[in-house]
């Protein structure tokens, strides 16, 4: 599904962020592509996306080369940018409009998504809330059925109920052979959804790994005293969160947790 | 050291839900149990870790695969999740519990009430 | 675990599908509807009025003196727009979309060659052939003792009626597009107000290119001492003239849209 070999990237007079990059994602999968602030997540799905050329390296999507921007390429994939602009017209005609340029479109899907997060076909989008246009134009990505869907930040402005409907939508409209990753800083948004943890940092990836493996390889709980098989701990109200190797039985994976494991230098392999 | 919170992975939890709901009768065996699709549009959580869950139930004979209908819950399902739980019971759940007695320094009389509990079992089950 | 999708690349499919580009103009009427048919009435009215005064002012109006009126209308009109094509550029939001939108480049370029570019050549003279006719039946309404020719292509084109006419229509047809063109490429390249971009660094090139055509005149001293410049052969064969010239204009108006092309190809959000 996505193959990026070698990838380097710097944009015009900074320091490169991406050096010889290399990640290969078979279809069927959400995927959480996490990171720092900078540390290029935006840009790495705008390159997989072919809106950014990159300085040396490949990247291909189902076998299409991104960067061509090719009408076959472009009509399997669909991008929720973080921030957008809407055109100043109604719902109805937005969705007119764009229905006939992607072939797996399932407008019944689409009508079932919008009633199920309460927005109105009749309005105007520019005269929604930033909430609603966001939830228009993710129902809008579920209901293309493209091979790839590309969320950036997709729970930033929305509303609590939202973010379980969100959650849902996503977790049940999904076909076997459709890929999406989500990129977010609100891990807790998206915990139960995602099947596979992506971390970018310093231009690499440096953590790439099933949440189901996750769960079965380490211990995530919260405890008085600090075991000596710990492998990270953070001070907690009640005394610490640690990971420790697993002792048999699958743990629920406290991605902020391992996040922060990561990010000061644990490995976990 | 004390243990405060530990929860197992979320496919144990979903697992661990539809157990209840075989033994609290909700499904039947025979039952068809909610499609991985319609339980991952409910619970919000991702198909796979859902057929995960339901390949470790079927692991444990407690659901079965029709190919291309679903799964559905085995005859002798109520029984394994009472023996699974029976086993989780001796094993983890009565050494904790007979280490706080200790630590506490319960007496006989103080667990009177479970000692009823026992009785009223061990008559249902003659 | 998925069956793998068989949607091989085809190239001609994604050069350039007819189908798709049908798409793509009727994706266009919805959404801009509602501004173009706004723009086209506020051009309506804008157009009889300023015709309205012209008329007033002289109490004798032949057909030649359209020629000024309708030029500058026009051109008023159709250079601007031209410098802002592609407006999905004016907004990073917008690019972003216009950039994913699963159709192939030459489909997306071609559609705002045709809208920015072709377009006003149609719909511009048509306003003001119903402007003008409205306005001038509007003033001898009020005051029927003036003369007022009404504006009518052939009628001018009669008064004109040089045997150079197809090769001078042909000339500054080839002009008025070279100019849209260049402002056409100025809307490719710039996000943010096209137009005076594009004026100045126009202005700009224009300046070093005649500052350098004098310097070579001053250096070679091409016109001294009783010589005559290469150029001067072609006074002797008119045709071969006519048809460089016109050649030329066909390739800098060429050049231009193959250049906006490429820049609207490599456009990356920033």
């Amino acid at each position: 599904m996505i193959n990026i070999k070698n990838l380097s990237f710097a944009y015009k007079k900074q320091a490169p962020l991406f050096q010889d990059l290399s990640l290969t994602e078979g279809t069927g999968q959400i995927i959480g592509l996490l990171g720092k602030n900078g540390a290029g997540k935006t840009t790495l799905l705008q390159l997989i996306a072919g809106m950014l050329t990159p300085a040396s390296g490949e990247i291909l999507v189902n076998s299409y080369k991104s960067t061509k921007r090719e009408a076959s390429f472009l009509e399997s994939i669909y991008f929720v940018p973080e921030e957008f602009t809407m055109p100043s017209i109604k719902m109805w005609d937005f969705i007119e409009a764009f229905i006939p340029f992607y072939p797996r479109f399932d407008k019944q899907l689409l009508d079932d998504l919008i009633n199920k997060f309460e927005l109105d076909q009749q309005k105007n989008l520019s005269k929604m809330s930033h909430g609603q246009k966001k939830k228009f134009r993710i129902a809008f990505a579920l209901a293309t059925r493209c091979q790839l869907i590309i969320l950036d930040e997709p729970t930033n402005g929305l509303d609590i109920p939202s973010k379980t409907i969100f959650r849902q939508l996503v977790a049940g409209s999904l076909q076997e052979d459709q890929t999406v990753i989500i990129s977010t800083h609100q891990v807790k948004d998206v915990e139960t959804l995602i099947d596979k943890i992506i971390l970018v940092d310093n231009g690499q990836v440096i953590f790439n790994q099933s949440i189901i493996d996750i769960s079965e390889k380490y211990d995530f709980k919260i405890v008085s005293h600090l075991p000596d098989n710990v492998l990270y701990s953070e001070l907690n109200p009640m005394g610490y969160n640690i990971v420790t190797p697993s002792i048999g039985e699958s743990s629920e994976v406290d991605i902020e947790l391992l996040f922060n494991a990561i990010n000061n230098g644990k490995t976990f392999n | 050291m004390m243990e405060f919170k530990n929860n197992k992975g979320i496919f144990q939890q979903i697992a661990d839900n539809i157990c209840e709901r075989v033994l609290s009768g909700e499904y039947a065996p025979g039952d068809k149990v909610q499609s991985v699709r319609k339980l991952a549009a409910t619970l919000g959580v991702n198909q796979n870790t859902i057929m995960r869950t339901f390949i470790e139930l079927q692991h444990n004979n407690i659901v079965e695969n029709r190919r291309g209908v679903g799964y559905f819950v085995t005859d002798n399902a109520p029984k394994m999740i009472r023996d699974m739980r029976k086993e989780e019971f001796t094993q983890e759940i009565l050494p904790a519990f007979i280490q706080q007695v200790k630590l506490l320094g319960i007496t006989r009389e103080e667990l009177e009430p479970l000692f009823n509990q026992l009785k009223e079992n061990e008559d249902e089950d003659k | 675990m998925a069956k793998r999708l068989t949607n091989k690349p085809n190239t001609m499919n994604n050069i350039f599908n007819i189908k798709r580009f049908g798409k793509l103009l009727k994706q266009q009427y919805h959404l801009s509807k509602k501004s173009a048919t706004l723009s086209l009435l506020s051009l309506f009215i804008g157009y009889t009025l300023i015709t309205l005064f012209t008329l007033m002012a002289d109490r004798h109006f032949d057909a030649i003196q359209w020629v000024p009126l309708f030029i500058i209308l026009c051109g008023g009109v159709a250079l601007p727009f031209a410098a802002y094509a592609f407006p999905a550029f004016r907004n990073k939001g917008l690019t972003f979309d216009f950039i994913l939108l699963p159709c192939s480049l030459i489909e997306k370029f071609t559609l705002n060659l045709i809208v920015r570019i072709l377009s006003p050549w149609l719909i511009l003279p048509l306003v003001f052939y119903v402007s003008s006719h409205l306005a001038s039946e509007l003033v001898l309404w009020f005051s029927p003792d003036r003369f007022i020719e009404s504006f009518s292509f052939t009628t001018i084109l009669q008064e004109i009626g040089s045997e150079k006419l197809p090769f001078i229509l042909t000339l500054t047809i080839l002009i008025a597009l070279i100019a849209q063109s260049v402002l056409f490429a100025g809307g490719a390249v710039f996000g943010k107000k096209p137009l005076i971009k594009t004026l100045v660094i126009l202005g700009a090139t224009t300046a070093v290119v005649i500052f350098y055509f004098f310097s070579i005149i001053e250096w070679a001293e091409l016109f001294k001492n009783g010589r005559v410049p290469w150029l001067i052969i072609f006074d002797n064969k008119e045709s071969t003239a006519k048809a460089l010239v016109v050649g030329i204009e066909i390739f800098v108006l060429i050049t231009t849209w193959a250049y906006a092309f490429f820049r609207v190809k490599e456009k990356q959000i920033a």
